[in-house]
C-alpha cells in the first residue's frame, strides 16, 4: 500500500514546497497513487500521476505519445515507453520528475512495453527490427549517469507487445502480437493474411525459447497483445481481432509454462460487447479476478478466473486499467473519466487517459 | 477540476449522432454496392480480354487486355476506400491487392510461378489456396506489363496468359463474394442499416457512424502511408520510385486520383450536410474542397519513376499536405460536428 511517508521521502522537500497548499493536502490524504500516459488539453502527450480521488499530483510532457508505464521494483522509478513506432523510453522518479531518457537504436523502434529486472538494474523492452521483420527484446542497463542498451535477442515472433517476468525471474513472457509493421508505411499492418501470434517464455539470460503457445489456426488473426500476471506463473492475455468482430472468437486466455494456452469460455453476449478488442488486462493481487477493457466496445469487465463475469461497466473509450488492492480495479478513459470499477467516476477536465496506467507502489 | 458524473455507472456515455438516419442507407445504395458491382463488371471485361488474348495473341489483343486492366485497377482504386465489412473477411482485401509488398515477396512469388510454369496457378481452385500475393491485381499487372510480357503474351495459349486469365477469374470471384455479402437479405448492408443491440457488428448508430466516418477520416492517411510515403521519401535522394503501386502499368497517379475522388464521392453519397446543422456545413464542404485539390495534385504527366526526383515532386509534396488536411477535417472537425467524439483510444488502438 502506498504511504505518504514514502512519497515525501522520494519526492523531496523542494518538490512538495513547490506544490500548492491544496495539492499538498491531497497528497497527505492519498492512500494510493496512479501513473498513466495521457494527452493534455493542449494536445501534448505526457505522464500524469494522480491519487485515487483523481487529484492530479504531477504531470510531465513526453516527447511524443506514450504507451505503457512500468515501475522499478527496487528504486520505485517510473519508466514510460513510446507508443509504437516510437523512439524513446523515458525514466522518471517516483514523483514524476524526469531523470533520463534513452532513444531507440538505428533499425529498431519501441513497441510500447517493457519490464524491469527484479533488482532494477536492467529493463527489457519489446522492439521491432523493422527491416528484418523480427520481434526483438532490447536489454538495457540503467547506470548512474545513463541508460545503456547492452544487447538484444529475438522475441520468437513478429510484433512483440506486452512483456512480463516469470515468478522465478528466469523467463521473459512475451506476447508476440504477430503483426508486421515498418516505419516506411507508418502503422499499416503488412501481414494480416499470414499473421501468427504467440506468447513465448524466453530465457532472461539468452533469449532461448522455453515454450511458445499459439491460438488455434482458425483464430490466427487474434493478435495477443496485453497481459497481466499476479504470481508470475499464470498469465492472462487479451486479444485484438484483426478482422470484423465475431463474438464466437474468445478474447481472453490463460497461459502458464506447464499448462499451455486455454481460452476462457466467456458468455457470448458479453464477448460481443468487447467488439473483438481488448485494450488492457489487469489481475487482482490474488489472481482470482481479471479485469479487461475495450475502448471499441466501451466496456470494462471483471471476471473470475473461470470466466464468470463479476462486473460490467459501460464507459466510453475506456482502456487504462490498474489493480487497486482494497479498491478493486481503477480505470481511466479517453475522455478523462477516472474511477474504480463499480463506483461513481470523476471527470478530469483536460486530461485524456491513454491505453495504460499502473498503481504506484512504495519500494 | 473534478466534477462527478452522476450518470456514469452503467449508462451509455457515448454521444450518439442525432441525425444518422439514412446516411448508412445512402452509403450502401449510392456508393458501396455500385462500387463493388463496377469492380465485378470490370473483372468480367478483364476475363473476356484475357480469353481473347490467350486464344489469338496480337498487339491489339494485348493492348485490349492492358486497357481492361487499367479499368479493373481503377475500379478497385475507387471502392477500396471501403475498409470495413466483408472485404476484411477471408483475406479478401489482400487477395484483391496485396499491398504494400514491402520486400517484394509477392513479386518474387509471381516471377517464380511464371518462370516455373506452375500448373497449380492456372486453375482457380488451386490458385485461391496459394499466397494472396499470387491472386490479385499486383500479380496481374506483372503478367501484363512486367518483364517478358511482350514476348510471352504473343504466344498462343501461353502459360503466362492462362495465369493472367485465372487471376482475372479469381478477382471476379472475390468481387462477387463481397457483393453478395453486402446485398443478401441478412448481409452486411442490412447490418449497417439496421443496427441492433444483439448484433456482433453494430449495436447502434454511433457504431455505424464510426465506420462511415472512418472512411473519410482514415482514407487520406491510408493513401499517404501506403502509396506516397515511401515512394516520395523525405527528399529526392531518399525517394523510392519503384516502390510505387502500379508503376509498371503507369497507373500510380491515376490510382491515387481515383482513391481521392472516391473519398469525395463517398462523402457526397453519405451527404454529411444532411446530418449537420447549417452552421457546420462548412466542414463537409471543406472536405470536398480539399478532395478536389488532392485530385488536381495527383494528376501528373510526369513518368512515375521520375516524378519524385523532378519538379513534379513539389506537386506530390503538396498532395501529402492536402491528404493530411483531409484527415484532420474529417477526424477532428467532422467527428466533432457529428457528435462522434474522437475516441482517443478506440479510433486508433494498440
Amino acid at each position: 500500500m502506498w504511504s505518504r511517508r514514502d512519497f515525501m521521502a522520494l519526492a523531496g522537500g523542494g518538490f512538495l514546497a513547490a506544490l500548492s497548499a491544496p495539492t499538498r493536502a491531497e497528497i497527505y490524504k492519498s492512500e494510493q497513487l496512479f501513473a498513466a500516459t495521457c494527452r493534455f488539453k493542449n494536445g501534448e502527450f505526457g505522464l500524469a500521476i494522480l491519487n485515487q480521488s483523481g487529484q492530479l499530483i504531477s504531470s510531465e510532457k513526453l516527447p511524443s505519445r506514450g504507451h505503457d508505464v512500468v515501475q522499478c521494483p527496487n528504486s520505485g522509478n517510473i519508466l514510460v515507453f513510446a507508443r509504437r513506432p516510437g523512439l524513446f523510453a523515458a525514466l522518471f522518479v517516483h514523483n514524476g520528475r524526469p531523470i533520463g531518457q534513452v532513444d531507440a537504436v538505428a533499425g529498431r523502434h519501441f513497441y510500447g512495453h517493457g519490464v524491469f529486472s527484479p533488482d532494477g538494474k536492467f529493463f527489457y523492452a519489446t522492439e521491432n527490427d523493422f527491416d528484418g521483420a523480427r520481434g526483438i527484446i532490447g536489454v538495457y542497463l540503467i547506470g548512474a549517469q545513463q541508460i545503456e542498451r547492452i544487447g538484444e535477442f529475438y522475441s520468437n515472433g513478429i510484433g512483440p507487445h506486452d512483456i512480463q517476468l516469470s515468478v522465478d525471474n528466469q523467463y521473459l513472457i512475451v506476447a508476440n502480437g504477430g503483426i508486421e509493421t515498418h516505419p516506411d508505411f507508418s502503422r499499416t499492418k503488412l501481414n494480416l493474411a499470414t499473421m501468427k501470434p504467440n506468447v513465448s517464455w524466453l530465457s532472461v539470460k539468452d533469449g532461448s525459447v522455453a515454450a511458445s503457445f499459439e491460438p488455434p489456426l482458425a483464430w490466427h488473426k487474434l493478435s495477443l497483445r496485453h497481459m497481466a500476471t499476479a504470481d508470475g506463473r499464470v498469465v492472462w492475455v487479451g486479444g485484438q481481432l484483426q478482422e470484423e468482430a465475431k463474438s464466437d472468437v474468445p478474447l481472453l486466455a490463460k497461459l502458464s509454462l506447464d499448462g499451455g494456452i486455454e481460452f476462457l469460455n466467456i458468455e457470448r453476449d458479453l464477448q460481443r460487447e468487447l467488439r473483438g478488442y481488448v485494450g488492457s488486462v489487469e489481475t487482482s493481487a490474488d489472481g482470482e479476478h481479471i479485469c479487461v477493457s475495450s475502448p471499441k466496445g466501451n466496456r470494462a469487465m471483471v471476471f473470475d478466473r473461470h470466466g464468470n463475469v463479476q462486473k460490467v461497466q459501460v464507459l466510453s473509450d475506456v482502456c487504462a486499467l490498474a489493480a487497486a488492492p482494497g479498491f478493486g480495479f481503477q480505470f481511466g478513459t479517453g475522455s478523462g473519466s477516472f474511477g474504480t470499477i463499480g463506483q461513481l467516476p470523476v471527470e478530469i477536465n483536460g486530461l485524456h487517459f491513454d491505453n495504460h496506467m499502473i498503481r504506484l507502489v512504495s519500494s | 477540476m473534478i466534477r462527478t458524473i452522476a450518470s456514469a455507472i452503467c449508462a451509455l456515455i457515448i454521444t450518439a449522432p442525432a441525425f444518422a438516419d439514412g446516411a448508412e442507407q445512402r452509403a450502401v445504395d449510392k456508393f458501396i454496392v455500385p462500387g463493388y458491382q463496377a469492380f465485378e463488371s470490370a473483372a468480367d471485361a478483364q476475363i473476356e480480354a484475357m480469353d481473347a488474348l490467350c486464344a489469338v495473341p496480337s498487339d491489339k489483343a494485348l493492348t485490349a487486355a492492358q486497357s481492361a486492366f487499367s479499368d479493373l485497377a481503377l475500379s478497385w482504386s475507387h471502392i477500396e476506400v471501403i475498409r470495413f465489412g466483408p472485404v476484411l473477411q477471408e483475406n479478401r482485401l489482400e487477395r484483391i491487392l496485396f499491398w504494400p509488398d514491402r520486400k517484394s515477396i509477392g513479386l518474387k512469388q509471381v516471377q517464380r510461378v511464371i518462370a516455373q510454369q506452375d500448373e497449380s496457378a492456372i486453375t482457380i481452385g488451386s490458385l485461391v489456396q496459394k499466397s494472396v500475393a499470387l491472386q490479385g491485381l499486383g500479380a496481374l499487372e506483372f503478367v501484363l506489363f512486367g518483364t517478358g510480357a511482350q514476348d510471352d503474351l504473343h504466344k498462343e495459349n501461353s502459360f503466362r496468359c492462362q495465369y493472367g486469365l485465372t487471376i482475372a477469374s479469381a478477382l471476379r470471384e472475390v468481387g462477387a463474394e463481397i457483393s453478395t455479402e453486402w446485398t443478401k437479405p441478412d448481409g452486411f448492408g442490412n447490418l449497417l442499416i439496421t443496427p441492433d443491440e444483439k448484433s456482433d457488428t453494430y449495436r447502434n448508430n454511433s457504431e455505424t457512424m464510426r465506420d462511415i466516418l472512418g472512411v473519410v477520416a482514415h482514407g487520406p492517411e491510408i493513401i499517404f502511408d501506403t502509396r506516397l510515403k515511401k515512394y516520395l521519401g523525405e527528399s529526392a535522394a531518399s525517394s523510392a520510385p519503384k516502390s510505387a503501386l502500379f508503376w509498371r502499368s503507369g497507373l500510380t497517379f491515376k490510382s491515387m486520383a481515383a482513391n481521392i475522388t472516391a473519398l469525395g464521392k463517398f462523402a457526397e453519397a453519405v451527404d454529411f450536410n444532411d446530418l449537420l446543422g447549417e452552421e457546420d456545413h462548412w466542414v463537409a464542404d471543406s472536405y470536398l474542397f480539399e478532395a478536389k485539390n488532392g485530385i488536381r495534385a495527383s494528376q501528373l504527366e510526369t513518368l512515375v519513376l521520375e516524378a519524385p526526383i523532378s519538379d513534379a515532386r513539389n506537386k506530390l509534396e503538396y498532395l501529402a499536405v492536402v491528404l493530411r488536411s483531409m484527415g484532420e477535417i474529417a477526424g477532428q472537425d467532422l467527428a466533432q460536428a457529428l457528435g462522434q467524439s474522437a475516441g482517443f483510444s478506440s479510433l486508433d488502438g494498440d
